[in-house]
């Protein structure tokens, strides 16, 4: 098991380090314009100028702050209205096919109106991640309760529990793998939404940092705010993992793999 | 008044009468046994006692309290589903101990019921197991544990050994009965196995297109089937028409239908001594199944095919395609009008 685990962070490294050397190889060697990707020395030197700074914390904190927050709502929001459209079917038949409707629409598209309505500000950043991130968290609630096991419910209420306890100790808990799902989907959504409103209108934050970047073919520069997004991605979703391997330390993981191993006894 | 009634439950699904005008009685300390092929209503009768389905009409009295309209986590009622539904994101303990958390028992005397509970259906040492690290037979010992612990009043088991092998089931039958016993619990078990209704129940109702074709004991049941339908339901008897009876034994039967239980018919090489008591006739074996301990001879007499069995202790004396003799004693036939 622990052969395995070294050997896939080997091939994993392996493959980074290869990807990185060729692309400074066709850099230097002008296979690529300098000019449109730059080259991995050179996004290092700046991402140390970045950080040293202090811009690439000034930056990152709005980002982040932006991200979590809108996160954060839109995570309870969508958890609590699948719930709720779940446990009251009524109420579900009536209001999901309204929000299906407005995940239809396109939220880039209506990014312009966010910032009309909630100001340039940091309110309509966060109302963008938390919508896009509810969206996300509230089908894979509502749908996980929707297909949950029918019986585990009878049997809650035939032992005595009343519908808030069979709400919490029953339905909660066997839904979380999906809840965690969404939640994980919407940690990509919710910077997409951050960083989009910040493209739209803002004075910071990493969109605002690309988009003015760019906008001065500052490509070494673009190429930092990616691999500082890529990097608070991976420390995301490795946190969610953490979560994760605690909530639902019931599961068994299964594999699409079959594994023959040749075991002799003596 | 017995301890369970059911007063002329009436139930559709939609346009399906699944129950009509169905009543019935179980006494306390009883193991009774729904029994019917699928679809007869079994499944839906055992949901309206534990009030996860609601009745068109009727009253479903227990230990005198009219239920039929209170909601299944008052009922103290257990249930075994045949799914064993486990709750997933718990262990062992934590599933056994659900029904006493929900009514707010003290820590100190939940774990001593539980480990109670457990010992019972010898699962000591799993209670840090989650069900996913348990056999299919585990499982339900499990829900068995979980049901029995909180003492519900009527224990409802829902064809709990269809998903578990044919080994398995035989000792989980032993233990739910012993558990029945050493409780003094009353049970109700649906079933549409008549092999495993004989071992299990004290009585046994056998349904039919949501009405009760027959009830009785288990051996009233094998012995004195009242209509065609639990004749082939419950003893596999042999069912065949009055006037080709008539015609191969020369005596007079006026009744529609005959039948006989293919264990009571004796088979010989040679012709057999006549009594006047007995009907006698010939066909030859066309198949022999082993069933366990007992030999099934499939005989044509005629164009019918008559069952014999014999127990498989003795010799196979009988091949393919010989000719054997039959003979019954009359009265072990039972005559049907219709």
């Amino acid at each position: 098991m622990k052969k395995d685990k070294i050997f896939i962070n080997v091939i994993r490294a392996a493959i980074v380090a290869g990807f990185l050397i060729l692309w400074e190889i066709a850099a230097v060697n002008n296979w690529v314009s300098i000019y449109y990707t730059s080259k991995p020395s050179e996004i290092i030197l700046d991402l140390i100028n970045f950080t040293t700074s202090g811009e690439l914390m000034k930056h990152a904190s709005i980002t982040l702050k932006e991200a979590l927050t809108g996160l954060f709502y839109g995570s309870i929001i969508g958890i609590s209205a699948g719930l709720i459209f779940g446990q009251f079917s009524t109420i579900g038949k009536i209001f999901t096919p309204i929000i299906t409707a407005i995940h239809g629409i396109p939220q880039l598209t209506l990014a312009p109106v966010y910032i009309l309505w909630f100001g340039i500000g940091f309110a309509s950043k966060v109302f963008l991640a938390g919508l896009m991130t509810f969206f996300s968290v509230f089908f894979s609630t509502y749908n996980a309760i929707l297909t949950m096991e029918q019986n585990l419910i009878e049997s809650a209420s035939l032992l005595g529990a009343k519908k808030y306890q069979i709400l919490l100790h029953v339905v909660l808990p066997t839904c979380t793998p999906w809840i965690i799902a969404g939640v994980r989907t919407g940690l990509g959504a919710s910077l997409v939404g951050a960083i989009v409103g910040e493209y739209m209108g803002a004075s910071a934050g990493f969109g605002w940092m690309v988009a003015y970047a760019t906008s001065y073919f500052n490509i070494k520069r673009v190429m930092s705010c990616i691999v500082i997004l890529l990097l608070v991605g991976i420390v995301m979703n490795a946190g969610l993992d953490r979560i994760e391997k605690i909530l639902l330390r019931w599961r068994t993981q299964t594999s699409l793999s079959i594994e023959t191993k040749n075991e002799s006894k003596c | 008044m017995a301890y369970i009634e059911i007063h002329n439950v009436e139930k559709y699904y939609g346009k399906q009468h699944v129950l009509k005008n169905l009543s019935l009685s179980v006494e306390k300390g009883k193991f009774v046994t729904l029994l019917g092929a699928s679809g007869c209503g079994k499944s839906t009768l055992l949901r309206i006692l534990a009030g996860l389905t609601s009745i068109d009409s009727g009253a479903i009295y227990l230990g005198e309290e009219d239920i039929t309209h209170l909601s299944p986590n008052k009922r103290n009622i257990g249930m075994i589903f045949q799914q064993y539904s486990l709750f997933p994101t718990m262990t062992v303990y934590d599933n056994v101990a659900f029904g006493l958390k929900m009514r707010k028992m003290n820590k100190a005397q939940i774990r001593s019921m539980v480990s109670e509970a457990i010992k019972m259906v010898n699962l000591e040492g799993s209670e840090k197991k989650y069900p996913s690290q348990l056999s299919g037979g585990e499982q339900q010992r499990v829900a068995l544990a979980r049901c029995i612990v909180t003492r519900p009043k009527v224990l409802l088991l829902d064809e709990p050994f269809s998903a578990i092998d044919a080994k398995l089931r035989k000792s989980l039958q032993s233990k739910i009965k012993e558990i029945h016993k050493e409780l003094g619990m009353t049970s109700i078990f649906v079933t549409h196995d008549q092999d495993e209704a004989m071992v299990m129940s004290d009585y046994i109702y056998l349904l039919n297109s949501g009405v009760i074709e027959q009830e009785g004991t288990p051996i009233e049941l094998y012995s004195k089937p009242r209509t065609i339908f639990a004749a082939e339901f419950i003893g596999d008897y042999n069912i065949i028409d009055g006037n080709f009876l008539s015609n191969i034994t020369g005596k007079n039967f006026t009744c529609k239908k005959i039948a006989f239980r293919p264990e009571l018919v004796k088979i010989c090489k040679q012709p057999l001594y006549q009594h006047v008591d007995s009907i006698y006739f010939s066909g030859v074996i066309i198949d022999i199944v082993l069933q366990g301990n007992i030999v099934r001879y499939h005989v044509m007499v005629d164009k019918t095919k008559i069952k014999v069995d014999i127990l498989s202790s003795q010799e196979c004396l009988y091949n393919i395609g010989d000719n054997v003799y039959l003979s019954l004693q009359m009265s072990n036939i039972i005559q049907y009008a219709e």
